[in-house]
């Protein structure tokens, strides 16, 4: 038996629901598994995994915007960045001075890795996408990420391999030597799974993400919600106000739903319209969800990069926060084909721990 | 020091630096147009615009075309 630390970015839940997989997987395999994270990853975790220990372990501040400035904030945070991975690696020596670890999976924390331990890094994004007006500063981040995925044994990648069924596009594209070396395409993992219950709900609208960008978009399309036809329910991802509102006969708004009530609803839905994260784009690959309209946070790279490979790739069509119009999009959807089918998370973690994980834990 | 934080710091002086070196570039460029105005010397200030642009259009295209080969 063997001793895993895995330590997951609290930026969101994305990281740590990825996670809830390998966690599993590596349980069933009888090795020990410690939790180092903060704040809800910690607690979805410690939730889904009571027996584990668990550490308070602080990562960074997120420089998500209040507006499209993005890059701007997130340069301007660089500095604080620096300081919190300072002390995450003075945090992380003092952990493994207390208690010695086999292998350590980091995912998304930059400063999570060890010289005299196996470490692996979890990361969707090898290839950082940003404004084209910028573009030498593109260019500066793969060669940043390839001197980060350098201090790491493998790079796992929550993606298919590039090609046809890449979720990630160039996100996930590993472009130096030092990095394809490293990395290991997983295809997607997801605490999200497939259920036996009947599609009855004809949409799902998922608000979520960083504020104020999540509020503006209730607001945009909460007013134009009672005009879908057919049923319809809003999940707001509020999670100050657990309270059930129902519009009309056809339309419930909830504030908030437990990871279990977000999974069934998605199950139960034909068409979802939400952010184009990428760990809403696996659960949609999981779920093998062929109808779909993406809304993009507003000056999140990432999310405007994704939207727009989806639709240009024929897969959902995406649209602006600002010109949505429910309605008329929706009739878009019927001329996208959906999701390619892709090995699901089972298979996939069962393949990333024979391959990769068993190499050093066995 | 950590090699990763001293990495991040070499990453961001050399942003800073680059930043300041583009503007001081830009704020240089602007005086000298303005002073070639100033005097008179129109030709100094179409020829210098004419390879501003020609710039400008290189680092545009040199972007597309980065694009357009889908390396960024």
């Amino acid at each position: 038996m063997a001793k895993v630390l895995i330590a997951p970015l609290n930026w969101g839940l994305g990281h740590a629901t990825r996670d809830i997989p390998i966690i599993r997987t590596l349980l069933d395999h009888g090795h020990e598994v410690t939790i180092a994270a903060c704040g809800n990853a910690r607690s979805v975790l410690e939730q889904e995994f009571p027996a584990c220990t668990s550490r308070d372990f602080p990562d960074y501040s997120v420089p998500f915007s209040a507006n499209s400035l993005f890059l701007a904030r997130f340069i301007s945070s660089f500095p604080q960045l620096l300081q919190d991975i300072a002390r995450e690696r003075r945090n992380l020596a003092t952990m493994l001075a207390e208690e010695k670890y086999d292998l350590i999976i980091s995912d998304n924390r930059l400063g999570v890795y060890s010289d005299e331990i196996p470490s692996l890094f979890i990361s969707h994004q090898l290839h950082f996408h940003l404004p084209l007006a910028i573009w030498p500063l593109e260019l500066a981040g793969i060669g940043l990420n390839s001197g980060l995925h350098e201090k790491f044994d493998r790079v796992i990648v929550p993606d298919n391999p590039p090609g046809p069924l890449s979720l990630g596009g160039k996100l996930s594209r590993a472009e130096t030597d030092v990095t394809r070396n490293r990395a290991y395409y997983a295809g997607i993992l997801t605490s999200t799974r497939v259920q036996d219950v009947a599609q009855d709900l004809d949409y799902l609208i998922l608000i979520s993400g960083p504020e104020p960008q999540r509020t503006e978009l209730e607001k945009i399309l909460l007013p134009q919600v009672k005009d879908l036809p057919g049923t319809v329910t809003v999940l707001l991802g509020s999670p100050q106000a657990a309270e059930t509102t129902r519009l009309s006969e056809r339309c419930t708004v909830l504030s908030y739903a437990s990871t279990e009530e977000k999974e069934r609803l998605m199950n139960r839905a034909k068409i979802i319209i939400c952010r184009s994260g990428y760990t809403t784009m696996m659960e949609l690959a999981e779920l093998k969800k062929r109808q779909a309209l993406l809304i993009p946070t507003p000056g999140q790279p990432e999310q405007e990069y994704l939207a727009d490979y989806y639709e240009q790739q024929g897969w959902f069509p995406a649209r602006n926060q600002h010109q949505v119009e429910l309605v008329r999009d929706i009739r878009e959807i019927a001329r996208y084909r959906g999701l390619p089918d892709v090995p699901g998370t089972r298979e996939n973690v069962r393949r990333l721990y024979d391959d990769v994980l068993a190499g050093y834990l066995e | 020091m950590d090699d990763l934080v001293a990495s991040g710091i070499a990453v961001l002086v050399s942003l800073l630096l680059a930043a300041a070196i583009l503007i001081a570039g830009i704020v240089y460029v602007i005086l000298l147009e303005l002073h070639a105005f100033a005097n008179g010397d129109y030709m100094f200030v179409l020829g210098s615009m004419g390879v501003l642009v020609l710039l400008c259009a290189g680092y545009a295209g040199a972007g597309l075309w980065l694009h357009r080969t889908g390396r960024i």
